[in-house]
């Protein structure tokens, strides 16, 4: 159940990282400003946490993954 | 305000039909001599980068894509009638190019990570064969120097290594790619992003390829995703 | 990504795949992460600006001298005390890069002019 979980997180977060990579970086620009709005570079993943969808229960998951990692490799 | 989302001399309103763009505004052309820009009302003067602002630009340019390949925006080009419209015009020939470079093909895109242990290795085995030969009682000069050698060999196989992976690709998609955009990190973990052009009648004959490869060499670790608007092959000075 | 709701023409939205999202995703958010921070004209980062320039030239000399020197030594026809002496000042070099840019708080990665198609300086 987590594991899953934790793959569709991931897929989804996949999506939009690579999505972000082609939009962001490339593409028509109007020369002159820039009207992105991003004041500090964190603020991307700012928007990106607070727009995925259960954040807290992938957090979560993520934390517990990396404590059996831990525990795993003592 | 508009919100810009792409450029084409082909699309229509029907293409729009029922979409829904950022902030949930429905895209609207505005055409300016032949070229016509999809764009939707946008209130505020600058737009931050969410998720959802990222995938309403998207999948309005997909829309587009479907049907016709449109020069793309940037994500956050936002512009009033007046400066989009001068920027249109006054950049007429050089669009009308990019619009003929772009016709009829789409963007698709493929990352590739590659663990690679031996030049680790390699730089490694020299750091023996320099220390052996130099007594452990040599200055810090000396030994600044060596390290630095190391250092170098190790960068110079990495690049070797970026190189024929490169090619390696290059090789095994020529013929069914019309340009090729690649960037490529030398590291311990060798990443390589390639955006390839592709004509949408060559894209099977495309995916087959990269199937092909992907299976070819196991360690490669891939990443493929398409068909995107041309993104990579929409400068306007190229 | 699933098709939206209300476009009922087929849009072609774009596929992913991949048998290693992890791997990826890590790299990814990497490359995001470094994305130009808001571009700022006041009197502080023209100025920064310029020590950018400066410090990125001196950067690309100062490697093109060590790995000259690291030839000479391959190359066998330095004695090890001309050796030795190389090495300490080259390292004096290399040390002094590091107090400027930390002066003008720059990090490593901020040295490197991008020439666009040519690819980047360093």
């Amino acid at each position: 159940m987590i594991d899953e979980e934790l793959a569709e997180f991931e897929q989804t977060e996949l999506s939009l990282l690579e999505t972000l990579d082609h939009v962001l970086d490339r593409g028509l620009v109007i020369a002159g400003e820039i009207t992105i709005s991003v004041a500090d570079v964190d603020l991307i993943f700012v928007g990106l946490n607070v727009m995925l969808s259960s954040v807290e229960t992938a957090r979560q998951v993520l934390r517990e993954r990396q404590k059996k990692a831990l525990s795993g490799e003592r | 305000m508009f919100y810009v989302y792409c450029l084409s001399d082909e699309v229509t309103a029907e293409m729009l039909d029922g979409a829904r763009g950022v902030a949930g505004c429905e895209p609207r052309l505005i055409e300016f001599d032949g070229i016509s820009a999809v764009v939707s009302e946008f209130a505020e003067t600058n737009i931050p980068v969410t998720r959802e602002h990222v995938l309403a630009h998207e999948r309005v340019v997909s829309r587009v894509l479907s049907h016709t390949t449109p020069l793309p925006f940037r994500f956050g080009t936002l512009a009033g009638h007046e400066r989009l419209e001068s920027y249109v015009v006054s950049q007429k020939s050089s669009l009308s190019l990019a619009l003929e470079r772009v016709r009829g093909a789409v963007e698709m895109s493929v990352k590739i990570i590659w663990n690679v242990e031996e030049a680790g290795q390699r730089a490694v085995e020299l750091e023996a064969e320099a220390v052996a030969k130099v007594a452990a009682t040599a200055g810090a000069g000396t030994k600044f120097l060596l390290e630095k050698r190391r250092a170098i060999a190790c960068d110079e196989l990495l690049k070797e290594r970026a190189e024929r992976l490169q090619n390696w690709l290059e090789k095994a998609v020529n013929d069914v790619v019309k340009e090729a955009f690649v960037q490529m990190e030398p590291a311990e973990k060798l990443f390589l992003a390639a955006s390839h052009l592709v004509s949408r009648e060559k894209l099977a004959d495309y995916r087959a390829r990269v199937e092909k490869a992907r299976g070819e060499l196991p360690e490669l670790h891939f990443l493929t995703s398409g068909p995107w608007a041309p993104y990579s092959f929409s400068s306007l000075f190229s | 990504m699933k098709p939206s709701p209300e476009s009922p023409a087929p849009a072609i939205e774009p596929e992913i795949e991949t048998a290693h999202a992890e791997e990826f995703v890590e790299h990814l958010r990497r490359v995001t992460d470094t994305l130009p921070p808001r571009i700022n004209i006041d009197a502080e980062s023209v100025e920064q600006g310029l020590a950018k320039l400066v410090l990125t030239l001196i950067e690309l000399i100062r490697r093109l001298l060590e790995k000259q020197a690291v030839r000479r030594m391959e190359g066998g026809d330095l004695a090890p005390e001309q050796i030795e002496e190389l090495g300490l000042a080259l390292m004096k070099l290399e040390e002094k890069m590091l107090e400027l840019k930390e002066q003008f708080g720059l990090a490593e990665e901020d040295l490197n002019l991008d020439l666009g198609p040519i690819g980047k300086l360093i």
